[in-house]
């Protein structure tokens, strides 16, 4: 296999764009990505496009109106986690040899109305709802563990502090402890403000060989490990907290990129809810088990902490458009790797680490978990 | 809730084949999940083919524990069209080893406990579109263990 790079990424802040079509949200940050990478856009063979809910060939529609037909599209979806499965795909396409250079595309408007859940679905047709389903994670974190209200909510004050920081950030203004916790109750014991926001946005990234990235000149962030993996049966002998999908995709990652979890410099996680940064802290390998709220409380993970995480404010900031998410978080990284995140810089990091959970799935873990790991070279 | 269960008009069941229907007035019929001759492992709902063994033709439909044990919940303040919030959903362990998603018959965590009893019964948990009352599977807590 080849080694892979990212040299060129867009993004448009997340929010809502009532009057401007998802070909549109695409088109800007598909041409922003090529003109980062220094290329141009004849070069490009392969792009991979990410979405849940624009219907069919988004992909095809979003590259014509960037003046790119005729080569080879692929729409991907994998709820939350698609846009991390659009970038593995590119990455395997270059990696392979298939191409030189290839695109990762993600992009997401909030679909008009309720989608009716779908019929398979079992725990939505009795009332699942994603609060919910973290809210329970959170119960029983509570439970064994002993974290506390205040430690939950000190994940939402990080996340806001980060966006306000971050100009492509769905909410730019800080939180108080209070305002968290005195939000409106969603799922008890997760509030408003522990929940990330439903809203538009687009992100896309270009990959390529080692020789190509040499001559583009771009900065050298390459890929050191890629993982997609599918939730498994989680009968009554599977512990909610220990996340033995994130745990499996994060070994395979580790090993890949032949590092450790003490050797990340920052990281992107799937805080989609509260709760949830704190279980990833624990399945990522950054703190043990059960030490989740401690690591928030003690600012382990802010951006000046030793092991910065969503930097960028995460999902509950930054907003959370489904199929773009998880390409919005390589963007984050690489700036970061770069040196070019602004005023939430993270001190000189080499190494970044992203990760995305998707899909509710009865009877399942979850639909899908993808771990990337970035290093500056 | 549990004597009036018997189907009346314009109740459906939240799926068909996971319970008998329509239900008894005067009995809380198990739910009914396979078990894998292969490796013993049980599911809910039945199912063709174990995951776990992904050898087909091995699975008999099997009565399930009407008891188990609370692993966790969620009181679910705001809910999807066709629900009345609040309404507590919660993933319930049976000694089959079988994990169920289920809805609670409270809304008071006072009465929630967890790895405390639960025991399962029957009952309204919405309205579909066409109006009907969709009925499914609940648990509730069981009185303290060992109380004085």
């Amino acid at each position: 296999m080849r080694e892979v790079f990212v040299v060129g990424i867009g993004m448009i802040r997340f929010g809502r764009y009532p009057d401007t079509w998802i070909e549109e949200l695409g088109r800007q940050v598909i041409l922003q990505a090529i003109k980062d990478a220094g290329i141009h856009s004849r070069r490009l063979p392969m792009v991979y496009c990410s979405h849940s809910h624009q219907g069919r060939v988004a992909g095809q529609r979003a590259l014509k109106q960037a003046g790119i037909v005729g080569i080879e599209i692929v729409n991907v979806e994998n709820a939350c986690a698609g846009g991390a499965t659009a970038f593995r795909q590119a990455y395997m396409a270059v990696a392979g040899g298939w191409v030189d250079l290839a695109m990762a595309v993600g992009m997401e408007k909030v679909a008009a109305g309720l989608l009716p859940p779908n019929q398979e679905d079992l725990d939505a047709l009795q009332g699942r709802v994603l609060p919910g389903h973290y809210a329970m994670k959170a119960v029983r974190h509570m439970h064994e563990y002993g974290t506390t209200l205040e430690q939950l909510a000190l994940v939402s004050v990080k996340s806001h502090e980060n966006g306000a920081r971050n100009p492509m950030a769905q909410y730019r203004k800080a939180v108080t402890l209070e305002e968290v916790l005195n939000s409106r109750m969603i799922a008890d014991p997760l509030t408003l403000l522990q929940c990330c926001p439903t809203g538009d946005g687009a992100a896309a990234a270009v990959l390529c060989s080692r020789e190509v990235a040499k001559a583009l000149g771009r900065p050298l962030i390459r890929v050191a490990g890629s993982v997609v993996r599918g939730g498994r049966f989680a009968g009554a002998d599977h512990n909610i907290l220990a996340s033995p999908l994130t745990r499996e995709a994060a070994a395979i990652a580790y090993e890949t990129a032949s590092l450790g979890p003490e050797e990340v410099d920052v990281c992107e996680c799937h805080d989609a809810f509260t709760i949830g940064e704190l279980l990833h802290y624990e399945n990522l390998g950054f703190c043990p088990a059960g030490e989740g709220g401690r690591m928030i409380q003690e600012g382990v993970t802010a951006i000046t902490g030793s092991i910065p995480v969503n930097p960028s404010g995460g999902l509950l900031s930054k907003g959370h458009p489904l199929g773009a998410t998880g390409i919005a978080q390589v963007v984050e990284i690489v700036q970061q790797l770069r040196g070019e995140a602004g005023r939430r810089q993270v001190l000189d990091p080499r190494v970044g680490l992203t990760h995305t959970m998707g899909g509710a799935i009865p009877e399942l873990e979850a639909g899908a978990c993808a771990v990337h790991i970035l290093i500056k070279e | 809730m549990d004597e009036e269960s018997g189907v009346e008009m314009g109740q459906v069941p939240v799926r068909k084949g996971l319970f008998p229907w329509p239900l008894a007035r005067t009995e809380i019929p198990p739910l009914l999940g396979s078990r894998c001759r292969g490796c013993s492992r049980s599911f809910f709902p039945r199912r063709e083919r174990c995951p776990f063994c992904q050898d087909k033709g091995r699975m008999e439909e099997v009565p399930l524990s009407r008891e188990g044990r609370l692993y966790t919940y969620a009181i679910v303040r705001q809910g999807p069209a066709g629900f009345d919030p609040p309404y507590t959903t919660a993933l319930v362990d049976l000694p089959e080893g079988v994990r169920i998603f289920a809805r609670m018959t409270t809304v008071d965590p006072r009465d929630l406990r967890l790895d405390g009893p639960v025991a399962l019964t029957y009952g309204p948990i919405g309205r579909d579109r066409e109006g009907n009352v969709i009925i499914s599977y609940l648990f509730r807590p069981l009185k303290k263990e060992n109380a004085p």
